[in-house]
């Protein structure tokens, strides 16, 4: 949880560049699963456009908050991090046009609507990779830095939103969610919103993984569980649901096959809520 | 304000609970049924298009749906015939695609019809 390093300010060109190919590595291997899945590819062209734009305008806020919440100095200024917002996605077009090259996925056969739409698409989990590397994976250490405080309880839901939508983005363009939940009775659903709930609250408070929340003396697990495991999933619902509906995956469904899919979508985005507390 | 979220998020989950709870217990499981409407035909490149709506009132959802068109009625026998196949098709949902033909349905006759369906 409150991780007591910070990346050094880069100074120099080179301290830079580095920190830009950390950010490249970083989208590349968030973006990958992705990049390589046929739904994906399709989806480039056949996707509504207008719910693409949208994915991206809301991609930026996100970004913005990862960069602010995800373990940077606290200090910084909107400017800052809106900067880092804008090259973490510059940094995922470049990663998902360099894949997607190599991988001779992109030909002159296409129209540029699908190549556009192709990129586009990753876009939004490569630069929450390219984030996450940046905040992560470096090995810079600055002892002068203090401790930031833990974040607040606004900071714990958008970790936990940033965590599931990155779960979730990769598996929903697939088939198997909508088969999964075409195949499902009531009660494999009923249950499956169980097992989501147990393992979220089990992740963060029961197992005791590095970065776990030791319970304070006040805090009645009960209220935990209400607060953050009960709220971290209705989120993670809503989260699904809106993913679901971005991809095209909802067109034409009656409500109950709504409700089965983001079920089944939230599985995944539910562990992802939960690591990404135990992570950041 | 945590608690005010934390009791909006109960009642979100009660009703979703409820909900499946309530599908369960009052429509259980059954045999798909899949009724498919044709629409009006349209002049396209090489022929004419037909829109097709295929919705499955059954209990399950149905994969791999046959949708035949036939025109030509008796005496003078079935003259053409399109098929189109669509991938899923969920319960209570409808799908739609497309049958094209050489020949103008409007003079023939039209027939839309469902053929065989698998189990997802």
């Amino acid at each position: 949880m409150g991780k007591s390093r910070a990346p050094v300010r880069p100074e120099t060109r080179t301290q830079l560049l580095i920190e830009l190919a950390r950010a490249f590595g970083g989208a590349v291997i968030f973006a990958l699963p992705l990049l390589m899945t046929m739904e994906m590819w399709q989806l480039g062209y056949s996707m509504d456009p207008l719910r693409l734009a949208l994915l991206l305008l809301l991609g930026l806020p996100l970004l913005l908050g990862l960069s602010h919440y995800g373990g940077l100095r606290p200090n910084r200024r909107f400017v800052d991090n809106l900067a880092d917002a804008l090259a973490t996605m510059l940094v995922a077009v470049i990663a998902a046009v360099a894949v997607l090259l190599v991988l001779g996925l992109v030909d002159p056969g296409m129209s540029v609507r699908e190549m556009v739409g192709m990129v586009a698409l990753q876009v939004v989990p490569g630069a929450i990779g390219a984030a996450l590397a940046r905040s992560q994976l470096s090995d810079d250490e600055d002892p002068q830095e203090p401790d930031f405080d833990p974040p607040s309880y606004a900071g714990e839901l958008f970790i936990m939103a940033a965590g599931a939508l990155f779960l979730a983005l990769n598996v929903a363009p697939t088939e198997e969610v909508v088969l999964i939940a075409f195949r499902m009775s009531v009660w494999n659903q009923l249950g499956l919103m169980a097992f989501s709930l147990a393992i979220m609250h089990a992740f963060v408070y029961g197992l005791g993984f590095t970065g776990t929340e030791t319970t304070h003396a006040d805090d009645h697990p009960v209220g935990t569980f209400l607060r953050f495991t009960l709220v971290g999933y209705a989120l993670v619902l809503a989260m699904s649901l809106y993913i679901l509906w971005t991809f095209g995956r909802l067109d034409g469904l009656s409500p109950h096959q709504v409700t089965a899919t983001t079920i089944v979508l939230a599985f995944p985005g539910a562990i992802g809520a939960a690591a990404a507390r135990l992570i950041l | 304000m945590e608690w005010v979220l934390a009791g909006l998020s109960g009642v979100l989950l009660l009703a979703v609970v409820g909900y499946l709870g309530y599908e369960g217990l009052a429509h259980p499981d059954g045999p798909p049924q899949v009724v498919v409407r044709a629409g009006e035909p349209r002049p396209a490149a090489g022929g004419f298009l037909v829109e097709f709506t295929a919705r499955n009132d059954g209990r399950t959802t149905a994969a791999n749906v046959q949708v035949i068109g036939e025109l030509g009625t008796p005496p003078d026998g079935i003259v053409e015939r399109s098929e189109a196949v669509l991938d899923y098709v969920p319960k209570g949902s409808s799908r739609k695609g497309w049958l094209s033909f050489r020949r103008d349905p409007a003079r023939h006759g039209l027939t839309v019809m469902v053929g065989g369906q698998t189990q997802p």
